[in-house]
């Protein structure tokens, strides 16, 4: 169970083609484990952790796991605009995951812009070298190329996964810190976490009023 | 004093009014001035400081030739008649010289012509003024004369810059040789007069020039350029250009003059002809007169400064300080300067000392000249009660021993006073000034000062760091204590649980799901043509009836249900391809739950029991809103052509019914359980199960919202499907 008391809450995406291993990867972040089979994702799930961006502030990363099936895209796409940090995953052993990157990449950035967002490129799979169809010179290429972060990691191994995720989180935490981005109403990218002190209960029953009314 | 203030307001006001009064065609020019007229009053307060100023632009002077000489034999003929009266044989040349270095600063030319117009120009303006009588004439040039040494100058330099195209045109009007003769046959007369007048003259010049050199510096230096320049084409004809040097200075000096008849009344003028005469008869005396007629000069002259100065008497009072802390230094200065040279006077006027290592020759030029400044003004006797600050060296210049002498010491004692006073005056000017203006902002505002007594007093009642310090810590000990109770509630808190089992993170995904869906339904329904909206109308209708809820349909009375049959059935006919696969998990390991708690039933257990109950529900609503959303997700991306979605959100209705209703029953068995320790802690356990029967309909409430944020999810696949075919 997540550790009660945070400072904020992030809530990072998911996105990329179908079986890169979004889910896996998530799992492996939030339990530790790696299992083989995976039911694929329906419309999106949740996971969270609570991690550290800096000495004593800790933040719970609310990670959204979207599908990855062609047949969720026009649902997966309403999850977008609530996100603070974009994880596009591509298989490095299937290069058309590679390829669709471009897609996954501005489809997230038109559904969540003007709002301010960190994107992350992952190449997935990494324990698959010998298999591997995307060099990671191409892949850091393209992800600079776009101004952004590539990273290799494997669910499987565990490498680098958490990794991704704190650079993610700490790159995010440093928009919060210049004010690039902030807690506002109506967008769900950045909440207040549970302080200590009295307000704990209240914002949380805030925000369950808040979800019920509507 | 009193008075002296009245004269203040009545001079702030008059100041217009007071043109009137000299009826003369002049005055109607000078009326343009008038404004010229308080500025240069105003100015006059200024004045003190620029004494300094005035010794230093002599110095430069000295160093200055060239030009000046052509000016100079302008001022030759009145110097030459000032001269010739002078007792001084030094006469001419001196003199000449003197003149050249007042001229050659440009502001001094017209100090010169100003000085020369007071003299000449008042008494003209005196006869045109037909009005005055004969005495007025004198207290009206006594004003002027207080009045005019310092605006004049300044009015010619600052503000008659901007009035020198006035002045101009006046001495075109006035071109009259006539004027230039009376000019200087009152100066020849005046000149007869008095060594005092002489003495006072020398004065006089002194704060002229210094106002101009100051207003120069102050940044009208291109207008004093442009009045010396006239001075200096106009020189070849000498008496036109003492002319209209006076004329130039006529304008404002005939304003000045209109000005003191309001400013002073005639109580009060008298009082002053008498000071200012008893002064004057008293220093005929010579050596011995000094101090008492200084005194009762300065005392008029304070009276009349008040009358100029605007607001502040500091200047008099100190000046009166001054005068008479300042006499013996001129003696003192007197000796050293005997071996003197000018330029180190004229170069810095602090430093009096330097004088010591100048040669003799030039303080002897300097001195004559200096006389003949002064003798022009003496020619008008009447105008030669001087500046307050003229009054003071007067005193200290006649007290020194000697014609000569008492020329070059005067310019020391003037030259130190100026500096004393500028130092004095200024510095505690400026300091009585910000003290009187504090004061009145904070009295203005704050009468008696009763809010600042009142504001420093409280200020002690505040209670000391330690009492602040004791607060704090008990503060933080109730913070610390309240953080443990919040923690520990917390876990038991529905609404975190609920959180922490993702079912907000359902609910919040469902409901981005469903605003979506809303807004893309009243854009198709927008844009679809009449006849089909028609046609999906009776469906669409039928749907949201099935998303009414009546809270009369919950059967509380439901003890038992076969949920996982009754789940499984619904799911399996929605046909959206969701299974309750997680939802019966999770409510078998709450019915573990239930039972692990009858085992375990200990009353120190009671809050652990509270807190799984509380845990369960959060849990199984958690995974109820879950099966809405992906329920949702699912229908939405349904594709079947015959898929009926009125019996679909039939269905969900029916679903959501059962979810609630198991709610219940796990809530009850919770609290069953509960009740059965009620023994020990009666009042806690039955807090607890009413927290947990809070909850459970909490729970249901989700529940329901989840299930009609749904409906624009049906309402969107349902349109599309009906589209699609066509």
């Amino acid at each position: 169970m997540v550790e009660p008391i945070f400072d904020y809450q992030f809530r990072l995406i998911l996105i990329g083609d179908s079986t890169v291993g979004k889910s896996s990867l998530l799992k492996y972040f939030t339990d530790g484990k790696f299992s083989e089979l995976c039911d694929p994702t329906v419309g999106v799930d949740f996971f969270a952790r609570l991690i550290e961006v800096k000495n004593g502030i800790r933040v719970k990363l609310q990670l959204w796991d979207t599908a990855g099936q062609e047949r969720f895209r026009s649902i997966t796409r309403s999850y977008y605009r609530n996100s603070v940090g974009v994880l596009i995953v591509f298989d490095i052993t299937k290069r058309q995951s590679f390829e669709n990157i471009t897609g996954w990449l501005a489809e997230a950035k038109f559904h969540i812009e003007p709002h301010q967002a960190v994107y992350m490129i992952v190449g997935h799979k990494s324990d698959c070298d010998t298999e591997r169809q995307v060099t990671v010179r191409e892949a850091t290429q393209f992800a600079q190329l776009n101004g952004l972060k590539y990273i290799e990691t494997s669910a499987k191994s565990g490498h680098n996964v958490e990794d991704t995720f704190q650079i993610l989180a700490k790159d995010v935490y440093k928009l919060l810190e210049e004010g690039r981005v902030k807690i506002e109403d109506g967008w769900d990218g950045i909440k207040p976490g549970f302080k200590r002190g009295n307000e704990n209960v209240h914002i949380e029953e805030e925000e369950t009023e808040k979800s019920k009314c509507c | 004093m009193s008075d002296s203030d009245e004269d203040f307001a009545s001079a702030d006001e008059g100041e217009v009014d007071s043109t009137p009064a000299s009826g003369s065609s002049k005055e109607l020019k000078a009326e343009k001035d008038v404004p010229t007229v308080s500025n240069v009053e105003k100015k006059d307060d200024s004045k003190p400081p620029s004494k300094s100023d005035s010794f230093k632009s002599q110095s430069q002077e000295n160093t200055s030739t060239g030009k000046k000489k052509g000016k100079g034999k302008d001022e030759k003929k009145n110097d030459e008649n000032k001269a010739s009266e002078a007792s001084g044989g030094k006469g001419n040349v001196p003199a000449k010289e003197s003149e050249v270095k007042s001229k050659g600063k440009k502001g001094k030319n017209k100090d010169r012509g100003k000085k020369n117009a007071n003299k000449g120009v008042e008494p003209k303006e005196n006869k045109t003024e037909s009005e005055k009588s004969s005495t007025v004439p004198n207290t009206q040039e006594e004003n002027v004369e207080e009045i005019k040494p310092e605006p004049v100058d300044i009015s010619d330099v600052q503000e008659a810059s901007n009035t020198s195209s006035d002045n101009v045109k006046v001495d075109n009007a006035r071109n009259d040789k006539e004027e230039n003769d009376k000019a200087d046959t009152d100066v020849a007369k005046s000149q007869v007069v008095d060594n005092e007048s002489a003495s006072a003259k020398d004065n006089v010049d002194i704060s002229p020039k210094s106002n101009i050199e100051t207003d120069s510096n102050s940044g009208s230096k291109g207008d004093n350029k442009d009045l010396s320049e006239d001075n200096l084409t106009d020189s070849p004809s000498g008496k036109l250009t003492i002319e209209q040097k006076a004329d130039m200075i006529k304008s404002p000096s005939s304003q000045s003059i209109s000005r003191p008849k309001p400013d002073h009344t005639d109580k009060q003028e008298e009082v002053l002809d008498k000071l200012s005469s008893s002064a004057k008869e008293k220093s005929s005396g010579g050596w011995g007169w000094g101090w008492g007629s200084s005194l009762l000069d300065v005392a008029s002259n304070s009276v009349s400064t008040f009358t100029n100065q605007v607001g502040e008497g500091f200047n008099t009072v100190l000046e009166t300080v001054e005068s008479t802390l300042n006499m013996p230094n001129p003696e003192e200065l007197a000796r050293q300067n005997t071996a003197d040279n000018n330029q180190d006077d004229d170069n810095d006027v602090s430093k009096p000392e330097k004088d010591g290592n100048k040669t003799v020759p030039k303080e002897e030029e300097k001195s004559p000249s200096l006389s003949k400044d002064g003798e022009p003004d003496k020619t008008a006797e009447d105008k030669t009660e001087t500046s307050n600050q003229s009054a003071a060296d007067k005193g200290s210049s006649e007290s020194s021993s000697g014609w000569f002498s008492s020329w070059g010491v005067s310019n020391i004692t003037k030259m130190v006073e100026s500096t004393s006073k500028n130092l004095v005056t200024g510095s505690l000017d400026v300091l009585e000034t910000l003290g009187k203006k504090t004061f009145d902002v904070i009295n203005e505002h704050d009468p008696g000062l009763r809010k600042a007594r009142a504001f420093l007093h409280d200020q002690g009642d505040k209670p000391n760091l330690s009492a602040i310090l004791r607060d704090a810590k008990e503060q933080e000990e109730v913070r610390v204590q309240h953080e443990k109770e919040t923690e520990e509630a917390r876990k038991a808190h529905f609404g975190s649980l609920f959180d922490d089992y993702q079912g907000l993170a359902h609910l919040e995904a469902l409901e981005m799901l469903s605003n979506q869906c809303e807004k893309k339904v009243n854009v198709i329904l927008n844009n679809l043509p009449a006849e089909t909206i028609a046609s999906i109308k009776p469906q669409l209708l039928l749907i949201k009836q099935n998303f009414e809820i009546d809270d009369d349909d919950d059967d509380d009375d439901v003890v038992q249900q076969e949920f996982d049959k009754l789940v499984t059935d619904i799911l399996h006919n929605l046909n959206v391809g969701t299974t309750p696969d997680k939802l019966i998990k999770t409510r078998q390991s709450i019915e573990d739950n239930v039972k692990q708690c009858n085992e375990t039933a200990e009353n120190s257990k009671i809050k652990e029991i509270h807190r799984v109950a509380i845990s369960s529900l959060a849990e199984f609503t958690s995974k109820s809103i879950e099966q809405f959303h992906k329920a949702g997700e699912l229908i939405l991306i349904k594709k079947t052509k015959d898929y009926n979605f009125v019996d679909c959100s039939n269905l969900l209705r029916s679903f959501t019914k059962i979810l609630t209703t198991e709610t219940g029953i796990l809530s009850t068995n919770f609290t069953e359980c509960l009740n059965k320790m009620e023994g020990d802690d009666e009042i806690k356990v039955n807090h607890l199960v009413t927290n947990i029967f809070l909850e459970a309909s909490n729970s249901s409430s989700y529940i329901q919202d989840g299930f009609r944020l749904l409906l624009p999810v049906i309402q969107q696949a349902a349109i599309e499907c009906s589209q699609e075919p066509e």
